[in-house]
């Protein structure tokens, strides 16, 4: 019985958090391939007052600075050998109100070229949020101020041709220390193959005696090359040797249920390093 | 004892399959609002300001994700006649997974922010403050821009 309530309680708790949001967007890859060249993706306004929203694209990708900082490059106009669908894809509806406790399906039809390589192709989707503002001011002696805010909530829409396959290699990994004095472990990734690689990283960090310092499980989605950081807590990591054992896992089903990619086996990189 | 599986199961086929539903969810609980000025004078809203903005968000990927986060921040506002400087530092900004104003961690908006290892369904709250000076000369009125916050998985 106590658990029972225990599981009503998380279950009370994660419902209240759906229901105090105001925008909600799914899935976050809307994901297209040869067979099937329309795809959907549901925006919920979740809210008590109408919000003006509308789609638009850009291509994108996380990118990494050489201490592994990442950030998003957008490319207003990609080149043509780069993969992205923007000049192909179209949403319907692009822009709307969307009233209180409402829902629209949006949906997405792409028409690729036919001489197009086999690959992978996607573009990011922008979801922008506005809240219809009414209310109207009245000062008329000094200033007032007031910011409105547009929310924008990016995901991702995948085209997918033929032979796709996709890989990984770790390269050597470097200790870095930064101005702090703290040592970074740095992992640089190469993306194989003609798709994006998505799945797990699970780092574990072992003492000379075979301790556990550290472990770490992250998501990882590499469209291109880019460096994976951790960095070590100087209290966890006095002088000493240590062995970091780095294992990625092919998950793109959690991402996208519909990937018939092949699977891939475990990547594993054993790497020791002395603090000094 | 069966009955009380049976709603056990029931909650969590429901549960799991809004886990897989993959939305990102928003909230927006304030603009950010300085209010009435007088002319000449400048005004400054910290983070932990009741009028500074303020959201939450959360994601439903399966189990941990990383986000980034990015403001595009007005350099003016205006109010169709005059324009009104405002700027942002970079302690202006601070995000926590706690709705207090203590244990806040503090960034600079203007530059992205990148949230890592962020669990899923847990709310994480932002808050934004800014910066205005209002010199004489200034046309009175109500003066106002627009921020764009933006979300995004990594």
């Amino acid at each position: 019985m106590k658990n029972l309530r225990k599981i009503l309680l998380v279950l009370i708790i994660f419902s209240a958090q759906q229901s105090f949001s105001q925008i909600i967007i799914s899935p976050y890859i809307v994901y297209m391939d040869e067979q099937s060249k329309f795809g959907s993706m549901m925006v919920q306004n979740e809210s008590m007052e109408p919000y003006e929203i509308s789609i638009s694209f850009v291509f994108g990708f996380p990118v990494s600075d050489s201490l592994g900082n990442r950030t998003m490059n957008y490319i207003e106009h990609p080149k043509e050998h780069m993969p992205s669908i923007n000049n192909w894809i179209k949403a319907f509806p692009k822009k709307f109100v969307l009233a209180a406790k409402e829902k629209q399906t949006i949906r997405f039809m792409i028409r690729p070229p036919h001489d197009l390589p086999d690959g992978t192709y996607w573009t990011r989707i922008v979801t922008s949020s506005v809240p219809i503002d009414n209310s109207s001011d009245t000062i008329v002696t000094g200033v007032s101020a007031k910011l409105k805010f547009v929310l924008n909530q990016v995901t991702t829409a995948i085209y997918r041709k033929g032979n796709a396959v996709t890989g990984l290699k770790i390269s050597t990994p470097k200790l870095y220390k930064d101005s702090s004095n703290s040592h970074q472990l740095l992992y640089p990734l190469e993306r194989k193959g003609n798709s994006p690689f998505f799945g797990f990283a699970n780092l574990k960090i072992l003492s000379e005696t075979n301790e556990i310092i550290m472990e770490d499980r992250a998501y990882l989605s590499i469209y291109f090359d880019l460096i994976r950081n951790y960095s070590l807590d100087k209290e966890l990591f006095p002088k000493g040797k240590y062995t970091a054992e780095l294992e990625i896992e092919f998950n793109e089903k959690a991402d996208i249920p519909e990937s018939r990619l092949k699977d891939i086996p475990t990547i594993k990189e054993k790497f020791e390093f002395m603090i000094p | 004892m069966s009955r009380k599986i049976f709603y056990c199961i029931g909650f969590l086929l429901l549960f799991v399959s809004n886990c897989y539903s993959q939305s990102i969810l928003t909230n927006k609980y304030n603009d950010l609002e300085f209010g009435d000025i007088f002319i000449g004078y400048s005004e400054n809203i910290d983070h932990t300001d009741a009028r500074a903005a303020k959201f939450s968000f959360s994601h439903r990927k399966f189990f941990m994700s990383d986000l980034l986060i990015s403001f595009n921040l007005p350099q003016n506002l205006t109010n169709g006649i005059d324009n009104l400087q405002i700027n942002f530092y970079e302690n202006h900004g601070a995000w926590s997974y706690r709705d207090r104003t203590t244990g806040r961690r503090v960034f600079n908006p203007n530059v992205p922010v990148e949230l890592r290892n962020i669990f899923f369904y847990f709310p994480v709250y932002i808050w934004l403050g800014g910066a205005i000076d209002t010199h004489n000369g200034l046309s009175p009125g109500a003066y106002s821009g627009t921020i764009t916050l933006t979300i995004e998985y990594l």
